[in-house]
């Protein structure tokens, strides 16, 4: 697992693993049944404190990302639990959010916004095939 | 060039100032006060050995103080390497005006005393020597400058040019006969050669540390450090923290026994190579006990400086946060420095065994155990040499061992100016036949203080448990013995008086003072 | 022994109202601070702010001119034993008897402390790279901080002082140094207090940050309420100003104009109220590194 801390953007370093796990999960880089490092080991290899660590993974395991067994150690959930599938939304709910916001300062109406999305999507669609190719 | 060598010589002049003027005064205040003494006493004698030996003394210490200020004013050679001048340059630069300027004030200063005083003391050849000496104290610092090597170089050269300086007054071992009136072709010579070979290392060493070489000495400084770090490797762990507490003081402190050794070598060697009188070692070696004592300020500089690598006197963190208790780390120094003096003192006095069984075994006995008739040297110098030696060490370390540089000074002027006033006192202002009874009452005043401030340690240090019963009562119980065998003594001698009971009693005490003022010392130290 | 049990429940450090002079300069100046047990606490300051003269209270080298100290309940300079044995300092200076062998130094230490593991002890001995014959005097700067942290750490002292544990140092040093901290505080139970102006090593390392400034703790919090509190507003107004406009909340402002930036400690929604109460819109918000945090509160 390949997580890296910057203290330079003021993120605090329990959410940059947060969303730093989130996206190996979401990524596939990370599958159901992936074991975690221990704290203590991702600690020392990255440098920072346990306790921040602890913090991160507890709420991943809120967010239903992944599960605590009894002494087994921490792993990813299955991606299909409702809980798994709330925080889903719940993380594009933000960027929604964030997006509509924006586009309310610059001038953009919903509809607007709305065919965009529509026109992106088109877009990414006729893409895919492509860079199938290329691979 | 020209305006190069000025930049030197002015900066040596800018940057020395107070300096060199404050050193002037110090070089020249001693031996006016001196002579003006004498001279006020109707004693001064210019033809006379002592006066002569002084005029050699002086001499000497004026180069050191006034040769040390522009050492100081000149500074680190090391930042004049980054100007482009010649190496020579530099070295002339450093050199020769310093020459010139110590020259000019030993000249000086001897017309100024031989104007005040009349005392007719030559000036050519002393100034002579006091300016090749400075050349070749220079060179040897720089040759040997910031190496272990440096000390004992400069020590050797050193003592080899002053004994040859103190040959100019004399013609054997014995005191000096004359004055050092004429420089003869031959002394011109070897001035001339000391000089010019001082500037010609002094040329290399800086041409070498230029190029940012160090000396090359590292198999001789090997092979030194194998000898002195010839140390038992630890296998095991220490017994308790105070063993290995101990362990590492003694490995630091434990200086007065080599010290010791090495006078006693040194001793031996000087009587082989120029004496060879049974007599003479036998004075030698009993009133060499008399150096017990100077060594012990030696070695309590070492024992007391408890803190960092750089000679401060403060105790280090590493030392200060050590978990023992101030009682504990006193009790610890106290041994140290018991260790040091017993040392020291059992050495000497095996030396003393072995040189008087050596002069039975070779015949040349005089019948007597102490060389009394040669050089006076009775029974009671002995315990004064034991107790000369305790008190030194011990009453310096307590004092070091606060830490404190401006309470270190301020006892240190005080304890040797103190006595100064009583005697100025009783000098000019009492009659001849008041100052027995002035003096009495001048010592009973200091057995009073010592009486005095031994209690408060011992009642401050028991208070804030930095001494225990056992060690405090041990304390009182030698205290006590003390006393009453001192009165014994004087009873069966030269009759017994209360003032001299209570002298030893004050004696008594600031032999026990360390006991409690060590641990005082060092909380004070400690938690500052 | 009664003693060091009843410590076990007090706080490794209560320091109430301790002021602390230098001739006319106040080194500290009525600092109350309470540290619980578990954690590290980040002492940030500047040069002479009076961090180490902090730490030196606690360990009994000062005495304090007013105010109390206790560690784990005791009074350091009445109780230096019980005291001294439970905490691991590493001296800002890395003060350490320089003419030890490292191996020496080992021995000399253990004998002070029950608790010492000499198994630990080799372990980062050799973690360190740091040889049993070498002599303290020839260590670098480096190898001589990691000496003097081996030896802070052997016997896993309750209470662990770092005085600047890394500054001059290179980053490969730093790293073991921080690593061994983590290594301590993986242990429960353990406290550590660490001064440093490395703010991106305090932001990685520390639960908690106390801020030292001029002799005074400026504030104490814990990392994470920091950053959640502390935040970057841009307000642009819809007129010219001279001087920053107050905000309710800034703790320092700079800009020009109608664009003010300000370093807020306050919730973002009364932020977001008192902007519109004086006119103005936020057209930009951001997080911040420890760094700006702690400038902000020392230069604002």
């Amino acid at each position: 697992m390949q997580i890296y801390i910057s203290t330079t953007d003021g993120v605090p370093i329990y959410a940059q693993i947060v969303n730093q796990v989130k996206y190996l999960v979401a990524s596939r880089r990370l599958k159901p049944g992936d074991e975690l490092p221990p704290i203590r080991v991702l600690a020392e290899r990255l440098v920072i404190n346990p306790n921040t660590v602890a913090r991160a993974y507890r709420e991943l395991e809120q967010a239903g990302l992944v599960e605590k067994r009894r002494t087994a150690g921490t792993f990813v959930s299955d991606q299909g639990s409702p809980l798994a599938r709330r925080e889903r939304f719940r993380i594009l709910g933000e960027r929604v959010d964030s997006l509509l916001a924006e586009a309310g300062q610059m001038g953009i109406s919903f509809d607007e916004l709305s065919k965009l999305i529509e026109q992106r999507h088109t877009a990414l669609q006729d893409l895919k095939p492509q860079r199938a190719d290329h691979d | 060039m020209r305006s190069a060598s000025l930049a030197l010589t002015w900066e040596l002049l800018a940057s020395g100032g107070w300096k060199l003027l404050g050193a002037v005064l110090v070089a020249n205040a001693l031996p006016i006060l001196i002579l003006g003494a004498l001279r006020q006493e109707g004693v001064l004698d210019p033809q006379e050995q002592a006066i002569i030996s002084m005029h050699v003394v002086s001499t000497m210490i004026n180069g050191l103080v006034f040769g040390t200020a522009l050492a100081v004013a000149a500074g680190s050679v090391s930042r004049l390497y980054c100007y482009p001048i010649s190496s020579a340059l530099i070295t002339a630069g450093r050199m020769l005006p310093a020459q010139l300027l110590l020259f000019a004030e030993v000249a000086a200063s001897t017309l100024l005393l031989n104007w005040l005083f009349g005392v007719n003391w030559p000036i050519l050849g002393p100034a002579l020597f006091i300016v090749s000496g400075l050349a070749t104290f220079q060179a040897v610092a720089w040759l040997t400058g910031h190496s272990l090597w440096s000390l004992p170089a400069i020590l050797i050269v050193g003592g080899l040019q002053s004994v040859w300086f103190v040959f100019r007054y004399r013609t054997q071992f014995t005191g000096p006969a004359h004055e050092w009136l004429e420089v003869r072709p031959m002394e011109w010579l070897t001035l001339a050669v000391f000089t010019a070979g001082a500037y010609a290392v002094a040329l290399l060493a800086i041409q070498r540390d230029r190029r940012g070489e160090a000396l090359r000495t590292d198999t001789l400084k090997a092979w030194l450090e194998s000898l002195c770090e010839r140390r038992p490797a630890l296998k095991r762990g220490f017994p308790s923290p105070l063993a290995a507490h101990f362990w590492a003081e003694w490995h630091q402190k434990g200086v007065m026994p080599l010290i010791t050794a090495i006078g006693l070598c040194l001793g031996l060697g000087i009587w082989l190579l120029f004496v060879r009188q049974a007599d003479t070692l036998h004075v030698w070696v009993f009133k060499g006990g008399w150096f017990l004592p100077i060594t012990g300020f030696v070695g309590a500089l070492a024992i007391g400086g408890s803190g960092l690598p750089n000679g401060a006197i403060e105790m280090g963190p590493f030392l200060a946060t050590r978990p023992l208790s101030n009682a504990e780390l006193g009790r610890n120094l106290l041994q140290v420095v018991a260790r040091n003096v017993c040392g020291g003192v059992i050495l000497w006095l095996g030396a003393c065994t072995v040189v008087i069984v050596a002069l039975k075994l070779a015949g040349a006995d005089s019948g007597k155990i102490l060389p009394v008739e040669t050089s006076n040297f009775e029974w009671w110098q002995i315990p004064a040499i034991v107790f000369g030696s305790w008190w030194t060490t011990s009453l310096l370390t307590t004092l070091l061992s606060s830490g404190r540089s401006r309470f270190v000074v301020l006892v240190i002027i005080s304890v040797s100016l103190l006595p100064l006033i009583p005697t100025i006192l009783g000098r000019w202002m009492l009659s001849e036949g008041a100052r027995p009874g002035f003096r009495n009452a001048i010592g009973l005043l200091a057995s009073g203080v010592a009486i005095v401030t031994t209690i408060w340690a011992c009642r401050s240090a028991w208070q804030r448990r930095y001494i225990t019963g056992t060690s405090l009562l041990a304390a009182v119980a030698l205290a006590t013995t003390l006393t009453a065998a001192g009165g014994i003594v004087i009873h069966q001698t030269t009759g017994w008086t209360s003032t001299s009971q209570l002298i030893l009693t004050g004696l008594a005490a600031i032999t026990i003072l360390p006991v409690p003022g060590l641990p005082l010392m060092i909380a004070w130290n400690r938690h500052r | 022994m009664t003693e060091t049990t009843f410590a076990a429940s007090e706080p490794p450090v209560e320091v109430c109202h301790l002021t602390r002079r230098f001739g006319a300069t106040k080194a500290l100046d009525d600092v109350s601070l309470t540290v619980p047990r578990g954690g590290v606490l980040g002492l940030i300051g500047g040069n002479g702010a009076g961090k180490t003269t902090l730490i030196k209270h606690l360990l009994g080298l000062y005495r304090p001119q007013s105010g109390t100290v206790r560690v784990f309940g005791l009074d350091p300079i009445q109780h230096p034993i019980e005291t001294l044995s439970q905490i691991g300092y590493m001296s800002e200076d890395r003060d350490l008897p320089l003419w030890m062998r490292v191996g020496e130094l080992l021995r000399y230490c253990q004998a002070f402390y029950s608790r010492w593991d000499m198994r630990f002890a080799e372990e980062l001995r050799d973690a360190f790279d740091l040889g049993p014959q070498a002599r303290v005097k020839t260590l670098s700067r480096g190898q001589r901080a990691r000496a003097s942290l081996l030896v802070a750490l052997a016997y896993r002292p309750d209470l662990l002082l770092l005085d600047e544990p890394s500054a001059g140092l290179d980053p490969v040093v730093r790293r073991d140094i921080l690593g061994a901290i983590i290594r301590t505080i993986a242990d429960e139970g353990r406290t550590v207090i660490f001064s440093s102006h490395l703010l991106d090593e305090v932001e990685r390392v520390a639960d908690r940050i106390a801020i030292i400034h001029r002799g005074q703790i400026v504030l104490t919090a814990s990392l994470d309420e920091l950053k959640e509190t502390h935040r970057r507003v841009t307000l642009r107004f819809d007129r010219h100003f001279d001087r920053p406009p107050e905000l309710t909340g800034a703790i320092s402002a700079t800009g020009e104009d109608c664009e003010w930036t300000y370093v807020c400690s306050h919730d973002r929604e009364q932020i977001r109220i008192a902007a519109t109460a004086m006119g103005a819109t936020i057209v930009g918000e951001d997080r911040l590194t420890l760094d700006e945090i702690f400038v902000s509160h020392i230069q604002g």
